[in-house]
């Protein structure tokens, strides 16, 4: 079953250049039956698909709960992207390209191995460059240009860090990395492979410094390739597999934990500082979005298991609601033909189901209760503290507050504003972006409300993946 | 006759460097590079280091090839050129596909393939598809990328 989550979007891929005039419903489709896969998947939990004795060909595929919650939020980054691109365009090249990139990112979730992990991300950051720079403007084509040379240096980070790690190991498997860097000889190399592995995968999931590709590619994206970029490309091609490699194959100590929460403080301070006063909507996104990575590093690296839940429901949160802000802005720039924040002053009165979503998403992502991002920026909080963290933890409550800050601005230009003239004949967004912003508006409400519920269902699970490794590794007692 | 096919990949090796640096079509050059790369991979192979090999295949054969298509396509606004490589973009996975069947079929009608086995290692074809066989299918699906990027980049622009 869980081939199908990459066989079912190559299969998309394929087909659309035969239907090329049916080319969105084939992906919306493909999206569709991809999300009953990935809940069937989460239903029936840990999944380890091995031989197909027809084939001549033999692999195995796994699926953990952290991973199978990776592939949940694809499918619903997938599914909200579907919808905004029906009003979008009907090139078959990009929805065969955002068929690719979504093959790329659930292969990255169901490999056990370093280097078809690294073959995977390369998979969905070519598809990524070639969607960024889809409009063929000038923008666009600097946007992709920025996005492929840092992801080119990237690259070599990380292959440099697998190289060596076969070289010390003896095997590229995540099983036979997890054993080999934990021989005494071969803690020093695999400490320097992990700072290899960490720096590109930083670069690719955009941490401050390397965070300057972001703003650009986010910005200069078609509008439905921003959510998935925002909602989840990033967090597959690079901060899962962070996580991944650091926490579950090499094993994160003291040490390795630390350097991460200063990486995660710096980046979540300066993303939030770099959102405040910008004038461009998308931008400004990018640059919270930055910030909230930081936040998500904060708590998986955080050492304490409220922390660690903290940081994964964190994850989850900042998938959903950074996709729902990117949908109102698409809707926003869609009524306005403007990306220009003071162009929207007023604006809640003629599109209120698209401010009313918007209101949600923003409030949410700064820590308003009772929505869901409230509770894993608290989770994560707590778990700084109890970690004895204090500063990163008093530096990470002024970031939040930060995020209300810039936010509340934005609300209120937005929908207490003065209506300009401009805004004046303008409607509602589409159906095909409403549709989608109430569905992650409602799953933010009801995941806030219902935390409980959905920590112990969901997210529990997931970060007792990463907490099992992680005391693993400690036990081990190897590395510094 | 060990010496005598080094010495055959050692002679493609600097042909196809010198058709490299030689030819002024850069796509030309790009595909010349790729089959050093490839080439590389089967003395990589040879000399006992199929992981080495499968590695040396994936990224310098299959992923840099592509990128490097791509970023011609790029900047490059010949509609001629165009055709060319969507076409040669469109015959890579078929190729792979090609070059992986001939592995796996054809070893028993052509003897002459076992020149690409290694005398320390499992046969490549056991290497290629029961060890790295994801690998194969991340390659065909960068490789399939490629082609609709090319695709993409060469349309005309929209009204």
């Amino acid at each position: 079953m869980i081939a199908l989550l990459i066989a079912i979007p190559v299969a998309a891929a394929l087909i659309v250049p035969f239907l090329r005039k049916q080319a969105h419903i084939v992906f919306f489709a493909m999206t569709l039956l991809l999300a009953a896969v990935a809940a069937y998947v989460a239903l029936h939990g840990f999944a380890v698909l091995n031989a197909m004795p027809p084939w001549p060909m033999f692999f195995t595929l796994t699926a953990d709960k952290f991973s199978i919650l990776m592939i949940v939020l694809i499918a619903i980054v997938a599914l909200v992207t579907a919808f905004a691109s029906l009003s979008f365009t009907n090139d078959y090249t990009y929805y065969a390209l955002a068929s690719l990139a979504i093959a790329g990112m659930n292969g990255i979730m169901l490999v056990n191995d370093i280097f078809t992990l690294y073959v995977f991300i390369e998979v969905a950051s070519l598809a990524t460059f070639a969607l960024i720079a889809f409009n063929r403007n000038v923008e666009g084509f600097e946007a992709a240009f920025k996005y492929i040379i840092l992801s080119t240096v990237a690259t070599t980070f990380i292959l440099l860090g697998i190289f060596i790690l076969y070289g010390i190991t003896g095997g590229v498997s995540f099983a036979e990395i997890s054993v080999g860097v934990k021989r005494p000889e071969s803690v020093k190399p695999g400490l320097f492979c992990l700072m290899l592995l960490a720096a590109g995968f930083l670069v690719k999931s955009g941490f401050v410094p390397f965070h300057t590709w972001v703003p650009d590619a986010y910005g200069a994206s078609p509008n439905p390739i921003s959510i998935t970029l925002a909602g989840i490309i990033t967090k597959a091609v690079g901060l899962y597999a962070l996580i991944r490699i650091a926490v579950t194959v090499i094993g994160v100590t003291p040490a390795i934990s630390m350097i991460m929460l200063v990486i995660g403080i710096i980046t979540a301070v300066t993303g939030a500082v770099l959102a405040i006063n910008q004038p461009d909507g998308k931008r400004m996104l990018a640059y919270s979005s930055i910030s909230q990575m930081g936040y998500i590093v904060l708590g998986i690296f955080s050492g304490n298991p409220i922390g660690v839940v903290g940081g994964v429901f964190h994850l989850f949160n900042h998938a959903i609601l950074k996709s729902l802000l990117f949908i109102n802005m698409a809707s926003l720039e869609s009524s306005t033909k403007s990306r220009e924040l003071e162009k929207y002053s007023g604006i809640g009165e003629k599109m209120p189901v698209t401010s009313g979503t918007f209101a949600v998403g923003s409030l949410s992502i700064a820590g308003i209760p009772p929505l869901n991002g409230f509770f894993s920026k608290l989770f994560i909080l707590i778990g700084l503290f109890a970690a004895k963290q204090t500063a990163i933890g008093v530096l990470a409550t002024l970031a939040s507050v930060l995020t209300l800050w810039y936010f509340l601005v934005f609300q209120r230009k937005v929908i207490f504003g003065k209506a300009s003239e401009a805004v004046a004949s303008v409607r509602e967004a589409p159906l095909t972006y409403i549709i989608p912003a109430v569905l992650l508006a409602a799953i933010s409400i009801v995941t806030g409300i219902g935390f409980s519920p959905t920590i112990s269902a969901f997210i529990a699970p997931a970060a007792d993946v990463l907490m099992n490794a992680a005391s693993d590794a400690t036990s081990a007692g190897v590395l510094p | 006759m060990t010496i005598s096919i080094d010495l055959v990949l050692f002679a493609l090796i600097v042909g196809f460097a010198l058709i490299t640096s030689a030819v002024r079509d850069l796509i030309r050059a790009a595909l010349s590079l790729a089959v050093i790369s490839a080439v590389l991979s089967i003395v990589i192979f040879r000399l006992g280091a199929p992981y080495a090999a499968a590695f040396e295949l994936s990224v310098a054969a299959g992923l840099i090839t592509v990128l490097f298509i791509s970023a011609i396509s790029l900047i490059n606004p010949d509609k001629e050129a165009m055709k060319e490589s969507v076409m040669i973009t469109a015959g890579l996975p078929i190729a792979t596909v090609a070059f992986g069947a001939l592995l796996w079929f054809g070893k028993k009608y052509l003897p002459v393939l076992s020149f690409m086995e290694s005398p320390h290692t499992a046969p490549i074809r056991e290497t290629l598809w029961n060890l790295r066989s994801l690998d194969l299918v991340g390659q065909i699906l960068i490789i399939l990328t490629g082609v609709f990027l090319v695709i993409l980049f060469f349309k005309e622009k929209r009204s």
